[in-house]
């Protein structure tokens, strides 16, 4: 279970890096990966040597990641800018202010806002009970609640990565949203969002369709 | 927050700093999981560098020329079963950058002592 554990964090350190460095040219962004890649091996390694606990090396790791990434963001930024990046024409269409676009960020902040709530209810006020009865009280409450917070924190990303990959944040949007608004039918409110959801990314796609049709439309 | 022309950030001045006691202990060039430990041990901290953070300055530096990278050869990596080590040291600038910081936070500390020393 505790190789688990590890195996997860250290999954979760190389999603980041690959989410923060897509859409940069190739031999900055897998610089950026294989260096990163290397200090989780050598932080593994290490501690396999000095027979550190696999919890509390992957703690440590799962630490590294979410405290550097401000920085993350700044470097991408930094980096972004200090090369011409050969941009795909997906990447060179703006993402002006449409209604379309607007309507899907609003309803995607909805629907994260909902999500965190549904994870802070279950873990403080109403424990699903499926998962209460099978782990316990504690575990039962931090299992309950991941169903609000994952899809909340991958909204977000897909969110930030759109403002430089569009299609594929937009995706990573209603991957994270829809299914589980879909799951949890009763609430009404999640799936109604959802579906607004999709109204809206098919409006914004055909948008960005016509907008690549007609160059320096953007 | 803005910092002044040539001058180094606490982080730079521990990557230096690092940079050199693991020079002087005998390896010439470092990785970035091995100045983070260097760090971690001189400061006696709780917790390694941030990735982001760490990594950023190693960048940031490079671009300064206080550090010099290479890749580490392939062959050699892959003999040791693991992944490439992206490998720096300490350049020459890098050692008078960090001579000069220690100088001036010497000079500001004498400063501060006479200020508060009773006339």
């Amino acid at each position: 279970m505790s190789g688990v554990v590890l195996l997860l964090a250290a999954g979760v350190a190389h999603a980041w890096v690959r989410l923060y460095t897509a859409g940069l040219r190739a031999e900055v962004r897998d610089g950026r990966r294989a260096e990163i890649a290397s200090d989780l091996w050598e932080q593994q390694q290490a501690a396999s040597v000095l027979g550190d606990g696999t919890g509390g090396t992957a703690l440590q790791l799962l630490t590294r990641v979410l405290l550097g990434i401000p920085a993350d963001r700044d470097w991408r930024v930094t980096a972004g800018r200090r090369r011409r990046v050969d941009r795909l024409p997906e990447r060179r269409v703006r993402m002006n202010r449409s209604r379309a676009q607007q309507g899907f960020l609003g309803v995607a902040l909805l629907l994260t806002a909902f999500y965190v709530f549904l994870g802070v209810s279950n873990a403080v006020i109403n424990q699903e009970p499926t998962f209460v009865e099978r782990f316990g009280a504690v575990w039962g409450g931090v299992l309950g609640s991941l169903i609000g917070f994952i899809p909340a924190a991958l909204i977000a990303a897909g969110l930030w990565l759109q403002r430089w990959a569009p299609v594929r944040g937009g995706i990573l949007v209603l991957v994270a949203a829809v299914p589980v608004a879909v799951g949890m039918y009763w609430t009404v409110f999640g799936p109604v969002l959802a579906l607004l959801l999709v109204l809206f990314w098919i409006l914004r796609t055909r948008r960005l369709t016509r907008d690549r049709k007609t160059p320096g439309a953007a | 927050m803005r910092r002044k022309a040539d001058t180094l950030l606490p982080l730079e001045a521990s990557i230096l700093d690092a940079g050199l006691q693991v020079r002087l202990g005998g390896v010439p060039e470092f990785h970035g999981f091995l100045i983070a430990k260097a760090i971690k041990d001189q400061q006696a901290a709780r917790l390694l560098t941030a990735h982001g953070t760490l990594y950023k300055a190693l960048d940031r530096m490079e671009q300064a020329g206080l550090l010099a990278s290479r890749w580490e050869d392939p062959l050699a990596a892959a003999a040791a079963n693991r992944p490439r080590r992206r490998l720096y040291q300490v350049t020459v600038v890098g050692e008078a950058a960090l001579a000069q910081a220690r100088t001036t936070a010497g000079v500001r500390a004498v400063s501060l002592r006479r200020g508060l020393a009773p006339s």
